[in-house]
C-alpha cells in the first residue's frame, strides 16, 4: 500500500507545474493519470488517498481521474499478443507462460486539466500576477 | 474554460531524476551502493551477516537498516563490527530516492567503499522507487514459492541479481529451483541468480565474490563508461 505516498508524488508535481507555468495551484481542474494493470499501482487506493491528501490545500478541488492501461503481453512461444490478466498469464493459442510485457507497466501524468480565465490579448497572464 | 496540458511523463520522473543524481555523485566518489530488497523474513538481515564476514577484510561497508519500526536488525548488524544506521521511514512501504541520500548522510560513508540498504520487507513497492543504488538484488526463500516471479514480475526485472535463500530447506518443500531459476529468466534474462543458505553458509562466498567484482569494476571505470540499465523510461 503506497498509494498515499505516490499521491503526495502527483501533488508535489502539479505545484512544479503550475509554479512552472505561472498558475495558480488553485486553478487545477483535474489531473489524469494512467495505470498500467499490471504496475504496482491500485487505481483504488489512489482514489481513496486523494482527497485525505488534497484536504486544506490549495488544490482541494482538483480531482483525479485514473484510465486503467491494459496489460498486454506477447508470447515467446507463438508470438501472439494477449491480455496477461484476462486470460489468467496463460497463452490462449498455444498455452505457454513465456511472455515479453508489451503494456501494462505504464504510471504516467498523461494531462492537466487547468481552468482559464480569459487571457488578455497582450500575453500576460490576465489577473494580478502576485496572486499565486 | 478548460484548458488541457498533455503532461505524458512518469508520476515518478522527479524521483528517478533524484535517483540518478544520487547515482553519479557516487560514481563521482567512487561509492558502491547496494539495495537489498525482499518480503519480510526472506533472511536479508542473516545473508548480510555472513556477506559482511567474508568481504571485510576487502571492503570497508556500511549499513543502512530500513525497517519500519524495531531496531533489532541495526543492532545485529552492529555486532559485525560494520558501520550501521536505523532509518525511519515514517511508516512508509518503501525507501525514495531522497530518504536514501539522507540515510547515506546519517551513516556518513566517508572512508566506505561499499553501502548496503536493507530496504523495507515489501516485494511490490520499492520495485517503483528507485533509490539512487548502483544495483538492486533481491532475495526469495524457498519457503515463499517458486511462484513468486509470476506474482511480482517488476521486482524480477529491476534486479541485477537474485539470491534463492534457505536452500537448506529444499527438501521439506514443494519448490523446484530449476522452474523457478527459469521463470525469473524468462523475466529478465541477464539476471545473476545464486542460490544460498545463510544458515550453512552454501553459496555465500559466490554471492560475495560477484559483490566484490561489482564495486571494484564500479570503482574502477570512468564515469563516461557507466551504464546504468534503466527500465522504466517513459513508452508511449
Ligand atoms: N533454515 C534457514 N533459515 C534462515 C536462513 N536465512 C535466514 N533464516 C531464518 O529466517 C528468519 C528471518 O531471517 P532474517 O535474516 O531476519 O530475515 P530478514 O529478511 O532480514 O527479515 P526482516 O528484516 O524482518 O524483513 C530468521 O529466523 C533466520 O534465522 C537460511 O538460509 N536457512
Ligand atoms: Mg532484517
Ligand atoms: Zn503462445
Amino acid at each position: 500500500m503506497h498509494e498515499l505516498g505516490i499521491v503526495f508524488e502527483i501533488q508535489k508535481r502539479l505545484l512544479a507545474f503550475a509554479a512552472g507555468n505561472g498558475l495558480s495551484p488553485a486553478s487545477i481542474a483535474s489531473v489524469v493519470v494512467e495505470v498500467g494493470e499490471a504496475s504496482t499501482v491500485i487505481p483504488k487506493y489512489l482514489l481513496e488517498c486523494w482527497p485525505a491528501a488534497m484536504d486544506g490545500t490549495d488544490m482541494e478541488d482538483a480531482t483525479l481521474e485514473v484510465e486503467v492501461i491494459v496489460a498486454q503481453v506477447q508470447c515467446k512461444k507463438c508470438g501472439t499478443v494477449y491480455p496477461y490478466l484476462e486470460h489468467d498469464k496463460i497463452c490462449p493459442s498455444c498455452g505457454a507462460w513465456e511472455c515479453r510485457m508489451v503494456t501494462g507497466q505504464e504510471f504516467n501524468i498523461k494531462e492537466i486539466l487547468v481552468y482559464e480565465e480569459d487571457v488578455p490579448e497582450d500575453g500576460s497572464l490576465g489577473g494580478d500576477p502576485a496572486v499565486r | 474554460m478548460v484548458k488541457v496540458y498533455e503532461i505524458k511523463q512518469r508520476v515518478l520522473a522527479n524521483n528517478d531524476s533524484e535517483a540518478d543524481a544520487l547515482r553519479s555523485e557516487l560514481k563521482q566518489e567512487r561509492k558502491f551502493l547496494l539495495n537489498l530488497m525482499s518480503s519480510p523474513g526472506s533472511g536479508k538481515t542473516s545473508v548480510l551477516m555472513k556477506t559482511i564476514a567474508l568481504l571485510k577484510d576487502d571492503l570497508k561497508i556500511g549499513v543502512m537498516e530500513a525497517d519500519i519500526d524495531s531496531a533489532v536488525d541495526a543492532q545485529t548488524i552492529a555486532t559485525t563490527g560494520a558501520k550501521v544506521v536505523q532509518l525511519h521511514t515514517g511508516g512508509m512501504c518503501h525507501l525514495d530516492a531522497g530518504m536514501t541520500r539522507q540515510g547515506l548522510e546519517a551513516l556518513d560513508t566517508d572512508g566506505l567503499d561499499l553501502a548496503i540498504l536493507e530496504n523495507v520487507g515489501n516485494l511490490v513497492c520499492p520495485a517503483e522507487f528507485d533509490t539512487g543504488a548502483v544495483k538492486n538484488a533481491m532475495i526469495l526463500s524457498v519457503p515463499e514459492g517458486d511462484d513468486k516471479p509470476l506474482k511480482y514480475p517488476l521486482m524480477f526485472t529491476i534486479c541485477s541479481v537474485l539470491l534463492i535463500n534457505k536452500i537448506d530447506v529444499l527438501p521439506y518443500f514443494d519448490f523446484d529451483l530449476d522452474l523457478c531459476i527459469g521463470r525469473v529468466k524468462e523475466l529478465n534474462p541477464d539476471i545473476t541468480v545464486i542460490p544460498v543458505s545463510a544458515k550453512t553458509g552454501e553459496g555465500i562466498d559466490e554471492w560475495a565474490a560477484w559483490l566484490k567484482n561489482e564495486v571494484t569494476a564500479w570503482r574502477d571505470t570512468s564515469s563516461s563508461e557507466t551504464i546504468i540499465a534503466k527500465n522504466k523510461e517513459y513508452d508511449k
